[in-house]
This record gives C-alpha cells, sequence and structure tokens, in this order.
C-alpha cells in the first residue's frame, strides 16, 4: 500500500493525527468515566444506612472525583452558615491544598461561591482576577492564585445545602460547558440523595463539626 | 512494502478501531448525561403532571439508545393494590397494547426488581423462573433478555425501568446496568421532589 516515499510520509502523518485524537478521546473518555463512577459510588453509599460521620466521607468523595473529572487542580466545598449568611470552607482538597482555607469565611453575597449560593446556578469563570463577583481577600491572605473556576450549588429539596469549587484547569486550559454540566448533575444528584438519607439539622451539624476541629 | 511501513499500517488500524471505540462510548456517555440534565432542569421549574410524563419517556427513549436495546418500558407502583402499571413504552412492540397493563404484585422480573430494590440482568428471560410470560403471548411478543432497575425517590420503590432485547444478539453488561441505575435512581430522587411540591401546593 505504501510503496512510495511520498506515501509513507503521509501514512506517518496520519499517524500522528490519529495519536493526537487518541489522546484527546482518552482524556475525555477518562473524565466521563470518572464522573459515572462518582455516581455510582455516591448511589452505593446511600444505600447503606447513613450514620452522620459519613456523609462528609461521601462529600469528600464527591469533591475529589469533581476535581479529577474536571481536570482542576483544587477544589472546595463550602457551607451556609444559616445565622449570619456567610459561607463557611469545610473542605478543602487538591494538590495545593491549602488546610489553612478550612474554618475561613466568605461574607454574604460575597465572591463567586456567594453568587452561586444567591442564584442557585452553576457558573463557569475562566479569567478570574477580571471577575466582579470575585472575592480577592483569600487569595491575598494565603499567597495563593485563583485563575480559573468553577462552581455550583449543592441543592437537596430545594434547600441550599452548600456550593462546590473547583479551581484552576489543568494545563492552563478553559474550563468548558461540558465541565460544567457534569459538575453540576453531581452536586445536584449528591445533594438530593443526602436530602433524602439525613434530616437537614443533622446536615449543619455534622458541619459544624468539621468545622470547628 | 517495508517492516516499518507494515509497522505504522498495523498500528494506524490499531489507533483508528481504539478511537472509534472511544468515540461510541463517549456518544453514549453523552447520551446519558443529556437525559440527566434534562431531568434536573425540568424539575427547577415545578412540572405539570402531563410534561412530567413526556419528561420521563425522552428519558426512556435516552435509555434505550444509550444501552441499544429493542423495547424499554416504564412501569409506576401502584400503591393501592401494588401491582406495576406499564405507563410508557417505546420500541418494537405493539405499544398500544402494552400501555396501561399492570403486573400482579411481585410477579416479573419487574416485580422482583420492586420487591428487591435492586436491579438485575436476565439474559435468558424465558428460562428465568421470575418471568411473566402472559404479557408475551397476549401481544405476540418475543421477550429474550431483560435488564431492570428500580425507580426509587424519598427511599421508596416509584416504580421501574425496563430494557428489553439488548440489540444485535448482544448479552447486557454490567456497565449496561450501572447506567440504567443510576439513571432510574436520579429520575426517582426528582421525581420524588416533583411529587412533594405538588402534594405541598394542593
Amino acid at each position: 500500500m505504501t510503496e512510495t516515499p511520498l506515501k509513507e510520509q503521509d501514512s506517518i502523518g496520519r499517524l500522528e493525527q490519529l495519536r493526537g485524537e487518541n489522546l484527546v478521546l482518552e482524556q475525555e473518555a477518562g473524565g466521563l468515566r470518572e464522573f459515572m463512577e462518582c455516581m455510582g459510588k455516591l448511589m452505593e453509599a446511600v444505600e447503606s444506612p447513613q450514620r452522620e460521620s459519613e456523609v462528609l466521607v461521601l462529600l469528600a468523595q464527591v469533591l475529589d472525583s469533581a476535581i479529577r473529572a474536571i481536570g482542576a487542580k483544587d477544589g472546595s466545598l463550602l457551607v451556609p452558615d444559616e445565622e449570619t449568611g456567610e459561607l463557611v470552607f469545610v473542605l478543602v482538597q487538591g494538590e495545593s491544598t491549602k488546610r489553612s482555607l478550612v474554618g475561613r469565611r466568605l461574607p454574604a453575597g460575597r465572591g463567586i461561591a456567594g453568587w452561586v449560593a444567591e442564584n442557585r446556578r452553576g457558573t463557569t469563570v475562566n479569567n478570574v482576577p477580571a471577575d466582579e463577583r470575585f472575592y480577592p481577600e483569600l487569595d491575598v491572605e494565603l499567597d495563593y492564585r485563583t485563575n480559573s473556576l468553577m462552581a455550583a450549588p449543592l441543592l437537596g429539596g430545594k434547600r441550599l445545602l452548600g456550593v462546590v469549587e473547583v479551581v484552576n484547569k489543568r494545563d492552563g486550559k478553559l474550563f468548558s460547558t461540558g465541565n460544567l454540566t457534569l459538575m453540576a448533575l453531581m452536586c445536584r444528584f449528591a445533594g438530593e440523595l443526602l436530602h433524602g438519607i439525613i434530616s437537614e439539622a443533622e446536615l449543619t451539624q455534622s458541619m459544624r463539626r468539621v468545622e470547628q476541629a | 512494502m517495508s517492516e516499518s511501513d507494515e509497522q505504522v499500517h498495523d498500528e494506524i488500524a490499531q489507533i483508528e478501531s481504539e478511537n472509534a471505540e472511544l468515540r461510541a462510548e463517549i456518544r453514549s456517555l453523552r447520551t446519558f448525561i443529556d437525559s440527566m440534565q434534562n431531568l434536573m432542569e425540568a424539575v427547577e421549574q415545578p412540572l405539570p403532571e402531563a410534561e412530567l410524563m413526556e419528561l420521563l419517556s425522552g428519558v426512556l427513549a435516552n435509555a434505550l439508545q444509550t444501552i441499544n436495546a429493542s423495547d424499554g418500558s416504564l412501569l409506576v407502583l401502584d400503591e393501592d393494590t401494588n401491582e406495576l402499571v406499564f405507563v410508557i413504552t417505546h420500541g418494537e412492540a405493539q405499544k398500544d397494547q402494552l400501555a396501561w397493563q399492570r403486573l400482579p404484585p411481585g410477579e416479573g422480573i419487574a416485580g422482583w426488581v420492586a420487591k428487591n430494590r435492586r436491579a438485575t440482568i436476565v439474559n435468558d428471560a424465558q428460562a428465568d423462573d421470575r418471568f411473566y410470560p402472559a404479557l408475551d403471548r397476549e401481544l405476540g411478543f418475543k421477550t429474550q433478555s431483560v435488564l431492570a432497575a428500580p425507580i426509587i425517590g424519598g427511599g421508596r420503590v416509584l416504580g421501574v425501568i425496563e430494557m428489553l432485547n439488548k440489540r444485535d444478539d448482544k448479552l447486557f453488561s454490567v456497565g449496561d446496568q450501572t447506567l440504567l441505575t443510576l439513571m432510574c435512581r436520579f429520575s426517582g430522587e426528582l421525581l420524588y421532589t416533583v411529587i412533594q411540591q405538588n402534594q405541598s401546593k394542593k
């Protein structure tokens, strides 16, 4: 088939093109598989009777899966403090994990997470410093740089249970619409399942405990 | 053709088929994700019952496409009689005749799924003890393989989704079961939310 040098060139070119495609497809399929696995784990977890303490383990899994499925560097879970209207960082995960972020608070309605909580919908921000909603104080304080961010609400039975954020997409890429769909679905599923298995008071309580720990 | 040519040629063929498989996998997962997203969006605004049925019909159609089965039904549990009612059907069977038919409590593979609250795969339905042959006879249909999963919301079994006869003489896989279980579970939780909203409005 490849009898002339020119044709050989062609097939090498073709091979390289296919390899490139393969890489992109593998990445996409990998993210989707991660998503499916997370949904599966969530489902299994709620089949077995839950203890309060396990709820946070479950949420930590969701956060971890979201970070990996979407290909972000870091992520966090914030829960509302009903009394003050602030959002409290309860879980922080990722490669540049800032333990010091746990327990920090976003003033009511501030930050992109605050916007997500108020509007009850997810958002993608690929140029965070230029976004008016951004709350830069924490970046400054913790010497962190938020470039891109995606956040979605954790809703259960119409009530806001929290906000999940993933921060800084890997390899300098942009967050996509597909990424937001996956994250919104994960959060929604987790929220509805959690809502079904434990009372709201219990959820708030167990989150408070982590915050205080 | 030199040896290296042959190697390049082989590798091209291999990656081509790998890429085709990956594309198929991505397409199937995307279809699944789309239907989950439609469900999620639909719950944001309270739905009249008719639209809810339309939505579930779409979920069922997507499930058929994702899982590649020829027929599918959505059965709703009648809490008064504990019978499962065929509410939506898609596929090659005579739908008009199947609609609103009922399965006696615990009968059929769907009845087993509702009772045990878990999904099952039956790749030789006619040989399975749980199979309920009366409907096949009545409709002149031949059920070969079945994949069924419970629709659970708020801890209650609300119904069952059944996929019948995987295409191309293939067998239902564990992956198919995971997909359907997830779809059902997600539909269930959202349905439950809608039911509660409608009740609180009354």
